[in-house]
C-alpha cells in the first residue's frame, strides 16, 4: 500500500521573480528605450503605470536543429471524406510546402509584447539612476487595517464575473468548434426554409430555429464550475494625501537636458510621496520674470522667453497654498529646480519669503540646482545657504549627473527628521 | 452499493483525501502499481511557474523561463488560454499538482488521471525504468541547481548565461539514444567531480591547453602521427563537447552535463506521448466510470466530468478550422479502449489482425502493452483497423518537387497496414530529430565536422548556423557542418556553414 501526502504550498508564492528579472536583464535595452521614452514623453505620475515592451522575436530566438521544408513526407491525417488511393490534391498556390516544421521561417518579424509591472518601472528607474528600490526602504506611515483584494477562491459570497466570464470562455474553447458547425448547420436550415413557400408550419419551424441561432449565438451558459468569487484579506492602511509643488524655472538658461534632470529629480519625489500617502496631487508652477500655474506638458515642454525673478514663484506658491491647500488638511511639499540664476537681490529676497511665509506652512522644501557646470556657487544658492533654514525642513543639491538626483532626495529618507 | 461521496463543486484538502481514497482503492482493484503519491495545492501561478520551469518543481534560473513565463501569464490573465488541467513529475514520491481554481470533480479527475495513471506509466514503462531515475532526479536537480547558482556566484549570471544558452541549443542532440544511462545519486556526482578537478588539475598543461587540444583521444592522435582522427560517430553533442572541447572550464563542462541529464530525464516522455497520456485518460476514464457504477458520485459530478473528458479526447478531422494534428490524449486514449475491446469481445477481424491478444485477459495486456513499447511500436502493434475507419485515417504524400499530394492509402482492408506504419513512423524519434553526428577533427588545428545525414532529402530548417555558431561557442576551434546525402548510390557531402576564427 503506497503511502500518499497532500502538501498545501499556495501561501509559499511565485518563485518565477528571478526568471522574470532574467528576462528582463536579457532584454534590458528595449526595457532601457521604453523607460527614455516613458521619461520623455510621459509625465510624472506615469512612473507609476506599467508599460508595454515590444521586443523583436529574432532577439529571443532559442534556435535548436530541426527539420526545415522539403524533401519527400508522408503523414497521415484524421477526417477522410472522399479521398480513394491515389487521389491527387493541388498543393495550394504560392504557398508553403506544407509538411515540414517550418520552425522559424516567415515570423521573423513579429515582435514579442510583454507588459512591465508598475514595481518593475520603479525597479528600472531605480537601476537606471543607481538606486536600491526605495518602495522596499521606504518609510510608511501604517494607521490600522484596511480590507484589500486578494486573488479568488471557488466559494464566497462576491462573485467575481470577470474572472467567471474567464473561466467559462476557458472551458468552452473545445466547445466552440462544435458550436460552430451546429450554428452553420442550422443557418443552412434556415435558409432552406426561407426559400420555401410560406405556410403556418414552415413559420413555426422558421420561429423555432432563429430562437435556437440567437440562442447558440448568445454562447454557452454559466456553470458552477466556472464561477470565481473575490478573496479579501487585511492589509495595512495608508492614510493622509499630500500635494507636491513643483517649481521650475523655464528662463532661456534651462534647456532640455537640464529639465531633464529636473524631471527625473519630480519623479523620485513623487514616487517617494506616493510610497507615504495614498493621494499625491500635482501643482507646477513655472517662471521667467513672472510665475505661473500651469499644466505638466506646457511645465515641461513648453519654451518661454524671458528674464528671472524667483520671488515671483515663490509668491505664487503661497497664494495657491492658501487657496486651495490647507496646512492642516494637507501634507505640502514644495520642490525647486534651476539653475541658479537670480539677478540683484532677487535671491536674498526670495529666501526671506521662503522662510516667513512658506516654510511654516511645508513640511519639506527641496532645491535642486540643475547642470551648473562650474563648482562656482550661484547666485540663487549663496542667498539659500545665508538664509540658515532648518535643514529638516530644507534639502539643496547641485545636481550634474543623473546619479546625482538621489543624494538631492536625501534628507527626505531619514525618517524622523521630517517626521 | 457505496454511500456516496460529498458533492459540490468546492473542495477543502478533507475532501481531496476522501476522494483520494476512494480513487485509491478502485486503483488497486485494477492492479495499478505506481510510486507512493504526493499531491501539491498550488495556485494557478505556481502552476505556470511549475511549467514554464520545464515542468519540474526544482529548476536552475535562465531568461528563457522567465520569458515563457510572461507568455503564458499574459494570456492566461486575458483568459486567451487556459492552464494545463494536470502536472506530474515523474519522481519518487510521484508529485502531482492540483490547482486551487479546480473544482472538486476536477480534482478527483486530476488525482485518477495523474497520481494513478501517469504515476503507473512512469513506474512501469520501459522507457522510464532505463533511462529515468526517479528516486533519485529530485536529489540531482537539488545538486545541479546549487552547482548552477554557485557558478553564478563566483563566475558572473552573465558568462553562466552564454554557457546555457549554447548548452540548451544543443540539448536536443544531448542523449544516448542507444545506451542506457548509468543511475545518478548526489554523493557520487559530487565524488566525481572532485576526481574530475583533480584529474584536470594534475594534466592541465598550459602549452597544449592554449595550442591545441589537452584531451585524451586528441593526444593519442598526435602522438600516433595520424592526421584526421576518427570519431566513432558521436551523435551525443553535448557529451562530445563535455569530454572534449579544448575551451572549457571544468565548471562548464558540469553545466553542459548538467543540461544534458536534464534532457535525458525527458527523453522518455517525448517517445511516449501518445501512449502516457492514453493512459492515464483511459483510467481516469474508467476509474471515474466505475465510481459512478458504485453510487460514489453523482449525476452532477459524472456531467462535469464528461464535459471535460470529451473537451480533452475529441479529435478533429484534417479539413476543420480548428485542426491541429492529431490528438495525441484522443488517438492513445481510443487505442487502449480498443485493447480491451479486442481481448474482451473480439470479432473476427480483429482475431486476424491481432490474434495473439485477441480473447486474452485484458488487464495484463495492456500492462504489457503499456510496459513494453514507445508511441512508435505500440503504434505499429495495437492500432487496430476499426479505428482506423472511426479516425477516417488516410496517409498523404508531400514531395517538394511536386505541385500536389498524393494520397497513399486510406481506411480499407488494402490501406490498413500502409496506414499504421505511416503513422507509427510519425512517432518516431530516430526519423523525427534531425540525425547530426560528429565526425572528424584537425588535430592540427583542432577543426572539427560535423555531418547532417540527411534522409527522404529533409533539409536542415533556417536558422541552423545559429545552433552551429553555439557549437562553436564551447569549442572555440573551428566548426563546420556538412549534409550528406545520396546521389545515384553515391554518398555525396555539401558544406552549411562553417565558424573559425578571425
Amino acid at each position: 500500500m503506497a503511502l500518499h501526502l497532500i502538501v498545501d504550498r499556495r501561501s509559499k508564492g511565485s518563485k518565477n521573480v528571478v526568471n522574470r528579472n532574467r528576462f528582463l536583464d536579457r532584454v534590458r535595452e528595449y526595457v532601457q528605450d521604453g523607460l527614455e521614452k516613458r521619461l520623455r514623453e510621459g509625465g510624472i505620475e506615469d512612473i507609476d503605470k506599467g508599460m508595454d515592451i515590444s521586443v523583436r522575436k529574432r532577439d529571443l530566438a532559442q534556435p535548436e536543429f530541426h527539420h526545415g521544408r522539403g524533401g519527400v513526407h508522408d503523414i497521415v491525417h484524421p477526417g477522410n471524406k472522399e479521398f480513394t488511393r491515389g487521389t491527387r490534391i493541388p498543393k495550394p498556390q504560392g504557398g508553403s510546402g506544407g509538411g515540414g516544421s517550418g520552425a522559424g521561417d516567415g515570423d521573423g518579424e513579429d515582435d514579442f509584447v510583454f507588459q512591465l509591472t508598475p514595481e518593475e518601472v520603479q525597479q528600472i528607474f531605480f537601476d537606471d539612476m543607481g538606486l536600491p528600490n526605495m518602495r522596499d526602504t521606504s518609510v510608511t506611515e501604517v494607521k490600522g487595517v484596511e480590507r484589500a483584494r486578494a486573488g479568488f477562491t471557488v466559494d464566497g459570497t462576491a462573485l467575481d464575473l470577470r474572472r467567471s466570464v474567464l473561466n467559462k470562455k476557458m472551458r468552452t474553447r473545445g466547445l466552440r468548434q462544435r458550436m460552430h458547425d451546429q450554428l452553420e448547420q442550422l443557418e443552412e436550415e434556415l435558409r432552406r426554409l426561407q426559400a420555401e413557400t410560406p405556410d403556418s408550419e414552415t413559420e413555426t419551424e422558421i420561429k423555432g430555429l432563429l430562437s435556437h441561432i440567437a440562442k447558440l449565438k448568445r454562447g454557452p451558459r454559466f456553470d458552477p464550475s466556472d464561477l470565481r468569487y473575490k478573496h479579501y484579506e487585511n492589509r495595512p492602511k495608508m492614510i493622509a494625501r499630500a500635494v507636491m509643488m513643483c517649481m521650475m524655472d523655464v528662463s532661456g538658461s534651462m534647456d532640455e537636458d537640464r529639465k531633464d534632470l529636473a524631471k527625473r529629480f519630480y519623479i523620485l519625489l513623487y514616487l517617494f510621496l506616493t510610497s507615504k500617502y495614498e493621494h499625491v496631487e500635482l501643482v507646477f508652477i513655472r517662471h521667467t520674470n513672472d510665475a505661473e500655474e500651469v499644466d505638466q506638458q506646457t511645465f515641461f515642454y513648453d519654451a518661454k522667453s524671458g528674464g528671472t525673478t524667483v520671488l515671483s514663484a515663490v509668491t505664487l506658491a503661497r497664494k495657491v497654498i492658501d487657496a486651495r491647500y490647507p496646512p492642516d488638511d494637507w501634507n505640502i511639499y514644495i520642490a525647486q529646480a534651476s539653475d541658479g540664476d537670480a539677478f540683484s537681490n532677487d535671491g536674498e529676497e526670495t529666501a526671506a519669503f521662503i522662510q516667513s511665509d512658506l516654510l511654516p506652512l511645508v513640511r519639506y522644501m527641496t532645491y535642486i540646482e540643475v547642470g551648473n557646470p562650474d563648482s562656482r556657487v550661484s547666485a540663487l544658492m549663496r542667498a539659500y545657504v545665508a538664509a540658515h533654514f532648518p535643514p529638516e525642513q530644507f534639502g539643496m543639491r547641485s545636481v550634474r549627473e543623473k546619479e546625482d538626483v538621489f543624494p538631492a532626495l536625501h534628507g527626505l529618507f531619514q525618517k524622523g527628521e521630517i517626521e | 452499493m457505496s454511500t456516496m461521496l460529498p458533492q459540490g463543486s468546492a473542495w477543502t484538502p478533507e475532501l481531496i483525501e476522501i476522494y483520494y481514497e476512494a480513487i485509491e482503492k478502485i486503483a488497486r482493484e485494477y492492479g495499478l502499481d505506481t510510486y507512493p503519491n504526493q499531491l501539491e495545492l498550488i495556485t494557478w501561478e505556481q502552476m505556470v511557474d511549475a511549467y514554464t520551469s520545464t515542468g519540474l518543481p526544482m529548476m536552475y534560473n535562465h531568461w528563457t523561463f522567465g520569458m515563457e513565463f510572461t507568455k503564458i501569464e499574459r494570456s492566461y490573465r486575458k483568459g486567451e488560454s487556459g492552464l494545463a488541467y494536470e502536472l506530474v513529475i515523474n519522481s519518487d514520491p510521484c508529485i502531482s499538482y492540483l490547482m486551487e481554481n479546480n473544482t472538486m470533480t476536477m480534482q478527483a479527475l486530476v488525482i485518477a488521471h495523474a497520481a494513478f495513471g501517469h504515476n503507473s506509466f512512469f513506474k512501469g514503462n520501459y522507457l522510464f525504468r532505463e533511462w529515468t531515475d526517479a528516486k533519485g532526479f529530485m536529489n540531482y536537480l537539488e545538486f545541479a541547481k546549487n552547482y548552477i547558482a554557485q557558478c553564478e556566484e563566483r563566475y558572473g549570471t552573465r558568462a553562466v548565461e552564454l554557457v546555457l544558452d549554447s548548452a540548451h541549443a544543443l540539448r536536443s542532440h544531448g542523449v544516448d539514444r542507444f545506451k542506457k544511462p548509468k543511475r545518478l545519486s548526489p554523493t557520487e556526482e559530487l565524488v566525481r567531480l572532485k576526481e574530475r578537478a583533480k584529474f584536470m588539475d594534475a594534466n592541465y598543461d598550459p602549452v597544449l591547453a592554449t595550442t591545441a587540444l589537452e584531451h585524451e583521444a586528441v593526444k593519442e592522435t598526435v602522438t600516433h602521427g595520424v592526421n584526421e582522427l576518427k570519431f566513432m560517430e558521436e551523435e551525443n553533442l553535448l557529451y562530445f563537447l563535455e569530454k572534449q572541447s579544448p575551451a572549457l572550464e571544468n565548471w562548464e563542462r558540469e553545466i553542459l552535463r548538467i543540461v544534458r541529464k536534464i534532457a535525458q530525464y525527458f527523453y522518455p516522455q517525448g517517445q511516449t506521448k501518445v501512449m502516457n497520456e492514453g493512459w492515464a485518460c483511459f483510467w481516469h476514464y474508467t476509474i471515474l466510470r466505475t465510481m459512478e457504477e458504485r453510487g460514489l458520485v453523482g449525476p452532477g459530478f459524472m456531467l462535469e466530468f464528461f464535459k471535460d473528458h470529451t473537451n480533452v479526447v475529441s479529435q478533429l478531422g484534417f479539413d476543420h478550422k480548428y485542426f491541429n494534428g492529431i490528438n495525441p490524449y484522443a488517438l492513445g486514449f481510443r487505442m487502449f479502449q480498443e485493447i480491451r475491446r479486442v481481448c474482451e469481445h473480439p470479432t473476427d477481424e480483429d482475431r486476424e489482425w491481432l490474434p495473439d491478444i485477441a480473447g486474452t485477459d485484458w488487464r495484463k495486456t495492456l500492462e504489457h502493452a503499456m510496459r513494453n513499447h514507445r508511441d512508435e511500436s505500440f503504434i505499429a502493434q495495437y492500432l487496430t483497423p476499426k479505428l482506423i475507419r472511426e479516425f477516417r485515417l488516410f496517409a498523404l504524400q508531400n514531395d517538394s518537387e511536386k505541385d500536389h499530394y498524393e494520397v497513399l492509402d486510406i481506411h480499407d482492408p488494402e490501406g490498413y497496414k500502409h496506414v499504421r506504419s505511416v503513422l507509427a513512423r510519425q512517432y518516431d524519434f530516430g526519423v523525427l530529430q534531425p540525425n547530426i553526428e560528429v565526425r572528424s577533427l584537425d588535430p592540427v588545428n583542432g577543426a572539427l565536422t560535423l555531418v547532417h545525414k540527411m534522409h527522404d532529402g529533409w533539409p536542415l530548417s533556417q536558422g541552423v548556423e545559429d545552433v552551429v555558431f553555439h557549437f562553436y561557442q564551447l569549442w572555440q576551434r573551428p566548426v563546420q557542418l556538412l549534409a550528406e546525402y545520396e546521389v545515384d548510390g553515391e554518398m555525396v557531402t555539401e558544406q552549411l556553414c562553417q565558424f573559425e576564427f578571425d
